[in-house]
């Protein structure tokens, strides 16, 4: 009998595993709308928590975001396109790992797409910026600020000329609209007010030779003649060591359309020199209360590259804010000691497609390691999203977005409630057959066949498993299964009780006789379920894991709980079968 | 004791003749509808072949069941809430066929034709419409065959080694004829042929297999009385008999499940819960009348191999 407390042991600890594992399911599960919502205002990260805990549902069943991509194969040289849509795969399969939603799918359609789905995440804009970006990382050095004036000169030539062709071409359009808004002269003002300060500081002792600005200092940078410099509001880059200043400045968001426009501009783009490119700083920082961009004037040479970055890390730098911290890997260290010894108190900008992710100076020879600080506005989010794509590594090509979107399940949530009740329907119709059919033994058999139930849950909640209608077709199999088991052992001591047995005998012969049928008809769906997984993929692994699960659970609820409430039985005169 | 099934004698091997024409023709019809879907010519749902894409929102709020219902004219469409678009109420459309963007938007005129009508006091705008493709892959698909295929090996030699190769063969092909004669009557029903139904026919495969090992079990227990008396008929008829009260009951409290999903579990899940309903009937139908008989034959035509 002692092998029996042993069973009895192990199911009280499956049962209190089973309980821990599907907690947080039940507790999500159980809750309302109404309870959801408030427990989302009080404490979101506490209903985050459990939803990453509770059983996933897939993306038919509770929704998700939908994306799909186009590779931009008409960017790669003839030999890159070959297998770049699977790398592309493979590196965003990567990133997705990153933000751990639980079975997400990467799928190519036709030769150039690519469809991404994630189930129960809801963030389409973290989702866009971590599977879009190419995540080319490079280093590059600034264009020092004699050049950067002479090409600024220039430039508010080209563009003043630009404006008053405009403003000629549209006075003779629409001579009758002369009044300017009345806003327009406000913000004109006010920026002029502004502008004072960048003289000072474009004109002023940080430089070494005074250059021709081609205007009369005591008026100001004139917004009219000089419409690019009068709006670069700062300048951010100058080194307290030696007093040099380089070309960083900061430009206020609202300035920031028009002087895209500007930039491209043919006339612009012609005597923009082929070796330097502008760059804006990849996110606003604030200065003064207000919203501003960084903006650079960039060697466009590339120093080094994001593939010698290693053991990537998020850190915090001086101000508490967050940064990301990488170790340069051996193949890079000598590059890296060589770019930085030759350029110490010169900054150097950590460009990550084509945007200005920090700009710092050097300050000494650097060979291990090294951070990328984010800036002021920076959340912890952008440091784990930068620290995902450089962990991935780039995509071989840019992506465009066909779609992005967030969908409700694509069973539709109405369909699900149906399905849920008629299931639940279902089981209960099932309950009361067994129970009406072999009375107080059916009642056992309703017993083991829930436990059966919640067992398969708390496995599905311990592995960390999706359920989609495919896994829940797996679930009504089981029950299937584990009715017929019962139903199996109790025909058989029906039988044995018919010919004249004792209710002990009749209870032992008819486990024991069962047990070859249930064991082959368990055995060989075991081995379809065990194939379907090996070799299936996507949706029918889901339905083999449920199926796996259910009939492993199914012959221990049969053999061990519902048998061992039988043998308490054994004693009696009759049995209620 | 309550007892629906009372003690049989009931000869269901001296009907075989007539099950094997039933079972043939189930068969034929089940490898035409294969032959069909293999050529493409059995309606596909969207999953596997495709279709058109239509997105686009509605002026007031509108109940999904209201607007499927609404769309049903169109053979296969699915309707998905959208929810983070820039308005409110707005739906992205799934229709099968339209292989190119030009076919999806004479298609999706065609949607906001009938939407117009269905709903004339709440303005559908259409947004886009492009064609889509299989969202089922070539690899899920030859993942599937394989997978399949081996299953399908390893239970031959496991019943091969637990009773007997002809018996591995027999429940075999019992499967095969369940899985067959359900795609058979679905192409009838002219059902879609979408991912649940793939579903719902892998699960009857697992629920006829269980029903035949069920049988072979006993007739494996029964030979041994029987042993010497050269009445295999016998010993296979009276174990169908014997195991008659298992094996109504479990197929009542199976159906009973895939019934009450069948008439309340929705519009989504009807194909699915008609091909498992499909799968019950004909996977005891089969274990009576497919499976047994096939050893019964084969028993027949070597008699000298008789244990």
């Amino acid at each position: 009998m002692s092998g029996q407390k042993w069973l009895l042991l192990l199911t009280v600890v499956l049962i209190i595993l089973g309980v821990i594992a599907s907690w947080n399911t039940i507790n999500l599960w159980t809750m309302t709308e109404e309870e959801r919502e408030q427990l989302q205002e009080r404490d979101p990260g506490e209903l985050l928590r459990l939803q990453q805990k509770a059983i996933r549902l897939g993306l038919d069943l509770q929704g998700g975001i939908h994306v799909v991509l186009r590779v931009k194969m008409e960017e790669l040289g003839e030999g890159e396109r070959e297998d770049a849509v699977s790398r592309a795969m493979a590196v965003i399969r990567s990133r997705i790992d990153g933000l751990g939603v639980a079975e997400p799918t990467v799928q190519k359609q036709g030769n150039q797409r690519i469809i991404v789905d994630l189930p129960g995440y809801t963030d389409a804009n973290r989702a866009e910026d971590l599977i879009g970006q190419m995540a080319v990382l490079e280093f590059k050095l600034l264009e020092n600020m004699a050049n950067a004036q002479l090409l600024l000169n220039k430039m508010d030539t080209v563009i003043y000329e630009h404006e008053i062709a405009q403003a000629e071409d549209e006075g003779d359009t629409t001579a009758t609209d002369e009044t300017p808004a009345p806003e327009q002269a406000e913000e004109s003002e006010v920026t002029a007010v502004d502008t004072v300060d960048v003289l000072a500081e474009l004109m002023g002792d940080t430089l070494d030779d005074s250059l021709d600005f081609g205007f009369d200092e005591d008026f100001g940078v004139d917004e009219d003649t000089r419409p690019f410099t009068s709006r670069l509001l700062e300048v951010t880059l100058t080194n307290s060591r030696d007093g040099k200043s380089h070309p960083g400045f900061i430009v206020a968001k609202s300035d920031r359309p028009k002087m895209e426009r500007w930039l491209n501009l043919p006339q612009v783009q012609e005597i923009i020199p082929v070796d330097v490119q502008f760059s804006w700083g990849t996110r606003p920082v604030i200065r003064n209360n207000m919203e501003v961009y960084e903006f650079y004037l960039l060697k466009r040479k590339v120093q080094f590259v994001g593939k010698y970055l290693q053991q990537i890390t998020i850190g915090q730098d001086q101000y508490g804010k967050p940064e990301v911290r990488f170790q340069i890997s051996p193949e890079g260290s000598n590059r890296f000691a060589q770019l930085t010894g030759a350029n110490i108190n010169k900054p150097l900008a950590i460009v990550l497609d084509g945007k200005v992710e920090s700009a710092a100076f050097i300050n000494s020879k650097i060979r291990g390691s090294g951070s990328i600080t984010m800036g002021s506005t920076a959340t912890l989010e952008d440091a784990r999203n930068l620290e995902i794509v450089l962990e991935a590594g780039s995509l071989p090509a840019p992506v465009e977005f066909i779609e992005k979107n967030i969908v409700g399940a694509s069973l539709g949530a109405d369909s699900i409630h149906k399905g849920f009740y008629a299931s639940a329907l279902g089981l209960l119709l099932v309950l009361c057959y067994i129970g009406v059919y072999y009375r107080l033994s059916g009642v056992i058999a309703d017993l083991g066949l829930l436990f059966n139930i919640f067992f398969l849950l708390s496995i599905m909640a311990a592995l960390g498993a999706t359920l989609t209608m495919p896994g829940i077709a797996g679930i009504i199999l089981t029950i299937g299964i584990s009715v017929d088991a019962n139903v199996l052992i109790f025909e058989r001591i029906r039988e044995e009780l018919r010919t004249g047995k004792t209710v002990r005998a009749s209870i032992d012969a008819g486990y024991q006789r069962a047990f070859v049928a249930i064991f082959d008809s368990h055995v060989t769906t075991l081995i379809t379920a065990g194939a379907l997984f090996i070799f299936g993929s996507g949706p029918i692994k889901g339905f083999a894991v449920t199926l796996f699960w259910g009939v492993t659970i199914s012959l221990y609820t049969a053999y061990v709980i519902t048998r061992s409430i039988f043998d308490l039985r054994k004693g009696y005169k009759t049995l209620s079968i | 004791m309550f007892r629906i099934i009372p003690d049989t004698n009931i000869n269901f091997i001296g009907a075989r003749k007539i099950a094997f024409v039933v079972s043939l023709c189930l068969l034929a019809l089940g490898i035409f509808a294969f032959v069909m879907i293999s050529t493409g010519n059995a309606p596909m749902g969207i999953d596997f072949a495709g279709g058109a894409k239509i997105q686009g929102y509605f002026e007031n709020p509108v109940q999904i069941d209201e607007l499927r219902s609404a769309l049903a004219p169109l053979d296969e469409v699915k309707v998905t809430e959208v929810t983070d678009f820039e308005f409110p109420n707005a739906f992205i459309i799934k229709s099968r066929g339209a292989a190119t963007d030009s076919l999806a938007k004479v298609r999706g005129r065609e949607i906001e034709g009938i939407l117009a009508d269905h709903f004339p006091d709440n303005a559908f705008t259409s947004v886009g419409a492009q064609s889509i493709g299989p969202s089922v892959g070539e690899q899920l698909r030859s993942d599937a065959r394989w997978a399949i295929l081996i299953s399908l090996l390893g239970i031959i030699v496991y019943i091969w080694i637990r009773f007997d190769f002809r018996s591995g063969v027999a429940a075999t092909v019992a499967t095969f004829h369940d899985v067959l004669a359900v795609l058979g009557i679905c192409y009838i029903l002219g059902l879609d042929f979408d991912l649940l139904i793939v579903t719902a026919l892998l699960t009857l495969a697992g629920y006829s297999l269980t029903d035949t090992v069920v049988v072979y079990d006993r007739i494996r227990e029964n030979l041994r009385k029987f042993r010497g008396r050269g009445e295999f008929v016998n010993a296979v008829n009276s174990s169908i008999n014997e195991v008659l009260g298992r094996t109504f009951n479990t197929s009542m409290t199976t159906l009973v499940v895939v019934l009450s999903l069948l008439f309340f579990g929705g519009e989504v899940l009807r194909n699915f819960a008609l091909a498992l309903t499909m799968g019950v009937v004909v996977g005891t139908y089969s274990s009576i009348f497919v499976a047994s008989p096939i050893v019964v034959e084969w028993e027949a035509r070597r008699p000298k191999r008789f244990k």
